[in-house]
């Protein structure tokens, strides 16, 4: 479990720290968290792949608590531990520190300075259907397909903010690899990810130790919300290389999927700019995400690309005569690298109709199509949420495609894996 | 995503008082006097309480209070959500306000930013604790439910002398209190009202009750104000706030929990960054 022996160690510093630097005694603690259970009922048996009939169903439980600890000078420890256990996968079955730092702040002249020292999370960007800015955090995949839960990541994190904007330095000394479906789990690739340390490669030659570096300048003017962020270090999306057996030569490798056996993490070193904008006008939104990056492989060849997100939403309150609000949301993801991007919104466009009943229960319906616009791949996202209680809440998923092209080699691993789901939390 | 507090208008600051300004009253009661013009002087009336109002709630500094939110429908059925209110006035702007929330369980340790302004529409930010994720969200839903309960985005709104159009309507007996009756009229098009019938009592300009009249000029809605505590010896908040709505049937109770003022409460808790530290 070398993974965790730095993140446990920034733990140990962490508390450490908070319990000398004040009297125990002073601090006030507060427990809460969530408690999840998941089933997906798949609709068709996986690609390519050996599992019986049961293998198309997948149940989950999920324990998310948080241990607040606050002393009078707003000094605060936070700690959030998260565990998943998966009826179907081992690789989705798994525990990781998503939150373990302490957080101290005061003034310096007008303006604020914030530090954060150790695990924690920290979010960049505008959009709703991708976040190319949004680098700090490595992606858990295992959890959900459209990528937005990360993983913990260990840091140092200054913040300074005045009336001139808000300025935030990150330095990781540690990289987390992405999650990947195991060989018997669902929405994977063609075939499983090595997903253990020493067999993920880095083109630094600190390997995982490299040490990353952020920092972000945002600010709000009037009805425009911006940041500009740069980014050094290893990368989060890993490159795939394939292995293959044994008998094969590397050209037939490389070429034929059928010759591949598993999947090896490469993480090359970038240098990467981003920008995100939003302009609140009324009812509409308009978001924007850019980021070119420079991306540097072991034989120190680099190579640029660029890749984006535009679009906007906007609200129409009170339909009909009613309390609910619909909003249309409308965006266009373009990754430079095409058909060799690391993501499948390489060229996708996001349309998508959110209708909320503002009914005390928070009843919610999302529909969404992803339109791949280089391929015919249409993918349909439905959600619904509602709230069943104080405590209680449930979630249903639709996840489907209306259309399958078969040469869209991004998403066609996942075209057999179709599901709905149905997921019930109760908080604490 | 939490639908429940996308949008708002809001720095439930209440109605405003203060030690009566009896002389600025007198004075301008003589004035009209002397000029004999009925119609103008309710106007005027009219914006001198309005004034008067908001005048009596100057200098608070900031407030932290505690909130229970009772959502009842027209059967009885019963929702609670409870949260936290801080609120910071801003010399010569708006006053900025934070609503943190502690239940239902899904959107605990969800919180709202606002930036009140007096002429233009406001800034607001919403924190999502799940994705570690601040947004910059729409401030137009001013007619919109907050959070399922019978109180518009506009009811909450911070009372802006700019906001409306004003006309004293009659003096009557709320209790055992004299109150003014004052017609307000949204100044902004896109309120849900034609007007809010507004009672104050003279003494304080406590709001006691207020009739909103919909867009149809039908009475929709009918707040009533209760159990006032004066704190720092001149501003009064008051314990209970009930909105009944006369179509629906339904209704929301406001309990305030016992309010701090002029608390270590800056600036910067009012950020982004702020927003993120919240628990």
């Amino acid at each position: 479990m070398t993974k965790f022996r730095f993140i446990i160690w920034l733990v140990l510093v962490a508390i450490s720290g908070t319990l000398h630097a004040e009297e125990y005694q002073d601090w006030s603690i507060e427990t809460w968290g969530k408690v999840t259970f998941d089933s997906r009922i798949f609709q068709h048996d996986p690609a390519g792949r050996e599992i019986d009939q049961a293998g198309s169903n997948q149940f989950s439980l999920t324990f998310e608590p948080t241990v607040y600890m606050e002393n009078a000078d707003g000094n605060s420890f936070t700690f959030s531990p998260y565990v998943l256990v998966d009826s179907l996968d081992n690789e989705r079955t798994h525990v990781d520190v998503r939150e373990a730092y302490f957080l101290t702040y005061g003034l310096i002249g007008e303006s604020e300075w914030e530090l954060r020292l150790g695990v924690d999370q920290v979010f960049w960007g505008v959009a709703e259907s991708s976040n190319p800015v949004n680098i700090v955090n490595q992606t858990d995949l295992v959890v959900h397909p459209d990528g937005k839960t990360k993983l913990g990541q260990p840091m140092i994190q200054g913040t300074l903010t005045g009336d001139w904007g808000m300025f935030n330095l990150i330095v990781m000394p540690y990289h987390r690899p992405r999650t990947f479906a195991g060989p018997n789990g669902r929405l994977g690739l063609l075939v499983p990810v090595e997903t253990s340390q020493n067999q993920i490669e880095y083109t630094s030659s600190s390997g995982r130790n490299n040490i990353d570096l952020a920092a972000r300048y945002s600010n709000s003017l009037g009805s425009v919300d911006f940041g500009i962020s740069l980014f050094d270090g290893t990368s989060r999306d890993p490159e795939l290389r394939p292995q293959c057996k044994e008998s094969s030569s590397e050209i037939d490798c490389i070429t034929d999927p059928k010759k591949w056996t598993s999947f090896i993490q490469h993480y090359h070193l970038i240098k990467q700019m981003g920008l995100d904008v939003q302009i609140t006008m009324g009812p509409f939104l308009g978001k924007a995400e850019w980021i070119t990056r420079e991306e540097t492989r072991k034989n120190n060849n680099k190579s640029i690309y660029h890749a984006s997100v535009i679009g906007g939403e906007y609200a129409i309150y009170g339909i009909f005569e009613t309390d609910a609000d619909l909003t249309m949301l409308a965006e266009w993801n373009h990754d430079t690298r095409g058909p060799t991007a690391t993501t499948n919104l390489q060229n996708d466009l996001f349309l998508a109709g959110r209708y909320a009943f503002n009914d005390i229960m928070d009843t919610e319906i999302t529909v969404a199509i992803v339109e791949d616009m280089d391929y015919s791949t249409r993918n349909l996202i439905v959600e619904f949420n509602r709230r069943l209680s104080d405590s209680f809440s449930l979630s249903a998923e639709v996840f489907s495609f209306l259309q399958e092209d078969q040469s869209d080699m991004q998403s066609r691993p996942i075209f057999q894996d179709e599901y709905v789901s149905l997921e019930i939390s109760y908080g604490f | 995503m939490k639908s429940m507090i996308h949008k708002t208008t809001f720095s439930l600051v209440q109605p405003p008082t203060m030690v009566l300004r009896l002389m600025a009253l007198f004075g301008l009661l003589a004035m009209v006097a002397i000029n004999g013009v009925y119609a103008q002087s309710d106007v005027e009336k009219g914006l001198k309480i309005a004034q008067m109002a908001r005048e009596a709630d100057r200098g608070f500094g900031n407030s932290v209070a505690e909130l229970s939110m009772f959502i009842r429908n027209k059967q009885g059925q019963e929702n609670m959500r409870s949260l936290r209110v801080k609120v910071l006035e801003v010399s010569g702007d708006g006053n900025k306000s934070l609503f943190i929330f502690d239940s239902p369980k899904d959107v605990k340790g969800t919180a709202l930013l606002i930036h009140d302004h007096k002429e233009v529409e406001s800034d607001q930010w919403l924190y999502l604790p799940a994705l570690k994720r601040v947004k910059r969200i729409s401030s137009s839903n001013r007619t919109g439910s907050f959070v399922g309960s019978e109180f518009a985005y506009e009811d909450l709104g911070s009372l802006e002398v700019e906001k409306y159009t004003y006309q004293w309507i009659r003096d009557e007996k709320c209790g055992s209190l004299d109150c003014t009756v004052t017609e307000f009229r949204p100044v902004e098009k896109g309120s849900g009202y034609t007007r809010q019938l507004v009672w104050h009592d003279k003494e304080a300009f406590r709001v006691w009750r207020i009739e909103y009249y919909d867009r149809k000029n039908e009475h929709l809605k009918t707040l009533a104000n209760e159990g006032f505590e004066q704190y720092l010896g001149k501003y009064w908040r008051a314990k209970n706030s009930n909105m009944v709505n006369h179509v629906t049937g339904k209704s929301t109770e406001l309990r305030w929990g016992e309010f701090q003022f002029q608390t270590n409460l800056n600036e910067r808790e009012f950020t982004q960054t702020g927003l993120k530290r919240i628990r």
